[in-house]
C-alpha cells in the first residue's frame, strides 16, 4: 500500500506543468467559456423548465455528452501513458523497487482523478457563469432560482461512472502503442462510428464508446436513472482493467 | 574478490531474428569497476538490460548478489541503480523535480536529493527545467537518478555519449570515486582508450559474444612480447608477410613479436618484398589494439 501512495505521489510531481494537466485545466475552461457564449446566443433554455437552472445544466451537459467526453478522455489518457513513452521513462519507472501493479493502478487512477477534478473544475465554472449570466441578463431568472443539486449530482454522477470502461480501454491501448497517433486514431474511429451508428442504437449501446455518448438523449426524454449505461461501463473497466494490467506485468522497456 | 554478478550461457535473441547476445558468460566481481567494451550494436545495451532484469533471456541463467536475479525482483532494484540508453529524464520538470519523483517512488528523503546534486555538481543547476540542460548536464543528473537508492551495484550505458573532453574527464573522476568508495560499477562502452584509463576489469564484446574478460592487466599480452607499430609505403601488402598483424585506426601496422631480435628479420622481410619501411615502434598494447587482435583471431 505505501509503495502505492508513493507512486501516486510521484505522478502529482510528474503532473506539474505536463500537457495533460495543461489540458485538464485549459480544456475545461476552452468548454465553458464556448458553452457559456452559446447560452447568451440561443436563450431558448430559459423557458424549457419552471427553473431556467435546469435548462441551463441540462444544455452544458449535452454539450460535454456531446464533444467533451469521450475526446476528452482519449486525448488525456493518450497523454499521461505517452509522457512516459516520449523518453523512454518505463526504463527507469520499471527498475522501481515497487511492484508493476501499484505502478499501473496509481497511474491509472491519476489520470482518472485528473479527469475527476477537471469535472468538478467544470461544474464549479458552469455554476459561477450561470451566477454571473443571471446577473448580466435578469430576464433568464437565473438569481431568482437555485440550482437543483440533485440534477447536478445525477448527471455527474452518469458522467463519472460512464467514461470508466472507455478510460480503461483507452489506457490499455496507450500503454500497448507507443505512439500517441495510434490510440487517439482509434478513439477517434470509435467515437465516430457511435455518432453514425446513433447513441441509441443497439450496437453503439454495447461499444466502449457508448454510454457517455448514450445518457444524455435518455435523460432529455425523461428517464431519469439509467443502469445499462453505467453497468456496461463498469463491466468494460473491469475486463480492459484486467487486460491492461496484464500487458503492464509483461510490459519490456 | 567474490563474483557479485554472474551469467552463465546468456542469450537473447527477439522473436525471428539472429540472437542479439549469445552464450555469454559474465564474470563481474565485487567492487570491481568492469568496463564492457565493444562497438555499436555489439549487444552492449541488451546485455544490460538483461542484467539488469529488464529483458528476460531466451537462454540462460543470471546470478546476482549470489541469488537467482528472477528470484529478487521487483526488491532487487533497493541494490541496483541503472542508466541504459539513456539518460531518461522528464523534459517538463527541473532537474530537482525529476529526482523527487524517483526518490518519492523509493520513499526517500529530500536530503537524498540534495547529496547527490551535490556529488554531481549539479546543485546549481537544480532548478532549472532539463529541457534546457545540455547533454552534459543530462548525462550527470542521469547518474544522480541511477545512484538514488546508494545502490551495491551500478549499471551505467555510455556515460560519456556526447560528453566534451572536460564532461568526459568529470564523469571519468566521478566513477573512479564511487569505485573507491566500495561500489561495484558495470560501465559500457565504446571509447576502450576511454575505459582502459579506469576499469579494474574489462570485458569485450563482439557481434554478441563476450570474446576476452578478466581483470584488464591479463587482458594484455604476456610477458615476453613485444608490441610493435610499423609504418610501411604499402600496408596491405605488408599484412600477408606480418603474422598476427592488424592495421589499426592510425594507419600502422601493430603486431607483437616474441623478442627484440624478432625485428630484424621481419624488416629484411619486408625489404626483400620491395616494401619501404618508414618507421618501426616499440609501444605498449593498448586495449583498442588488443580488441582487434581479438576479433582477428575470431572464426
Amino acid at each position: 500500500m505505501t509503495s502505492f501512495l508513493n507512486a501516486l505521489r510521484a505522478e502529482h510531481i510528474k503532473s506539474r506543468r505536463s500537457f495533460a494537466a495543461w489540458l485538464a485545466g485549459a480544456g475545461t475552461g476552452a468548454n465553458l467559456l464556448m458553452f457559456w457564449v452559446l447560452h447568451l446566443a440561443d436563450t431558448r433554455w430559459v423557458h424549457a423548465h419552471d427553473n431556467p437552472w435546469r435548462g441551463w445544466v441540462t444544455g452544458h451537459y449535452q454539450g460535454i455528452a456531446f464533444m467533451m467526453l469521450p475526446l476528452f478522455v482519449i486525448i488525456l489518457t493518450s497523454l499521461v501513458a505517452f509522457q512516459e513513452h516520449r523518453r523512454d521513462m518505463w526504463m527507469q519507472l520499471l527498475a522501481l523497487p515497487t511492484a508493476r501493479s501499484a505502478l499501473f493502478f496509481s497511474k491509472f487512477l491519476w489520470m482518472y482523478g485528473l479527469f475527476v477534478a477537471a469535472h468538478l473544475a467544470f461544474i464549479v465554472g458552469m455554476l459561477l457563469t450561470g451566477a454571473l449570466t443571471g446577473l448580466l441578463l435578469p430576464a433568464t431568472g437565473l438569481l431568482g432560482h437555485w440550482p437543483a443539486p440533485g440534477q447536478v449530482a445525477l448527471l455527474a454522477s452518469y458522467t463519472l461512472f460512464s467514461v470508466l470502461g472507455l478510460a480503461a480501454l483507452h489506457f490499455w491501448l496507450s500503454l500497448v502503442f507507443r505512439h500517441f497517433i495510434i490510440p487517439l486514431t482509434i478513439g477517434i474511429l470509435g467515437f465516430v462510428l457511435v455518432q453514425l451508428l446513433g447513441p441509441a442504437s443497439f450496437l453503439a449501446r454495447w461499444l466502449p464508446y457508448g454510454p457517455p455518448v448514450q445518457f444524455m438523449p435518455a435523460y432529455e426524454s425523461g428517464i431519469v436513472w439509467q443502469w445499462q449505461p453505467v453497468v456496461c461501463s463498469l463491466a468494460y473497466a473491469v475486463v480492459f482493467g484486467v487486460v491492461g494490467r496484464w500487458a503492464f506485468l509483461r510490459m519490456r522497456p | 574478490m567474490q563474483p557479485l554478478l554472474q551469467t552463465t550461457h546468456l542469450s537473447f535473441a527477439h522473436p525471428g531474428n539472429d540472437p542479439v547476445v549469445q552464450d555469454v558468460h559474465l564474470l563481474v566481481p565485487e567492487g570491481s569497476l568492469y568496463g564492457l567494451l565493444g562497438p555499436n550494436g555489439a549487444g552492449k545495451s541488451t546485455l544490460l538490460k538483461l542484467i539488469a532484469g529488464l529483458w528476460r533471456p531466451t537462454k540462460g541463467d543470471i546470478r546476482i548478489f549470489g541469488r537467482p536475479l528472477a528470484q529478487q525482483q521487483p526488491t532487487l532494484y533497493k541494490r541496483i541503480g541503472l542508466q541504459i540508453e539513456g539518460p531518461q529524464l522528464y523534459h517538463h520538470l527541473s532537474g530537482r523535480e525529476n529526482l523527487r519523483v524517483f526518490a518519492t517512488c523509493r520513499g526517500l528523503p529530500e536530503k537524498r536529493i540534495d547529496e547527490l546534486l551535490a556529488l554531481t555538481g549539479m546543485t546549481d543547476h537544480a532548478y532549472r527545467k532539463v529541457g534546457a540542460y545540455s547533454t552534459g548536464m543530462k548525462q550527470r543528473l542521469g547518474i544522480a537518478l541511477a545512484l538514488l537508492p546508494d545502490p551495491e551495484l551500478l549499471i551505467l550505458d555510455e556515460p560519456t555519449n556526447g560528453l566534451d573532453p572536460t564532461g568526459i574527464a568529470d564523469v571519468r573522476a566521478l566513477l573512479h570515486h564511487l569505485q573507491q568508495a566500495g561500489k561495484t560499477l558495470v560501465v559500457s562502452s565504446h571509447l576502450l582508450a576511454e575505459m582502459e584509463q579506469i576499469c579494474t576489469h574489462v570485458g569485450l564484446l563482439h557481434q554478441g559474444r563476450l570474446i576476452a574478460q578478466g581483470p584488464i592487466g591479463e587482458l594484455m599480452p604476456g610477458n615476453g612480447q613485444t608490441p610493435l607499430r610499423i609504418e610501411c609505403a604499402a600496408p596491405e601488402q605488408a599484412l600477408p608477410l606480418l603474422p598476427g598483424a592488424v592495421r589499426g585506426a592510425d594507419g600502422l601496422l601493430h603486431l607483437e613479436v616474441p623478442g627484440k631480435e624478432h625485428i630484424p628479420p621481419l624488416l629484411e622481410q619486408l625489404r626483400q618484398a620491395g616494401i619501404l619501411v618508414y618507421q618501426v615502434r616499440i609501444t605498449p598494447m593498448r586495449l583498442e589494439e588488443r580488441y582487434l587482435s581479438l576479433i582477428k583471431e575470431q572464426p
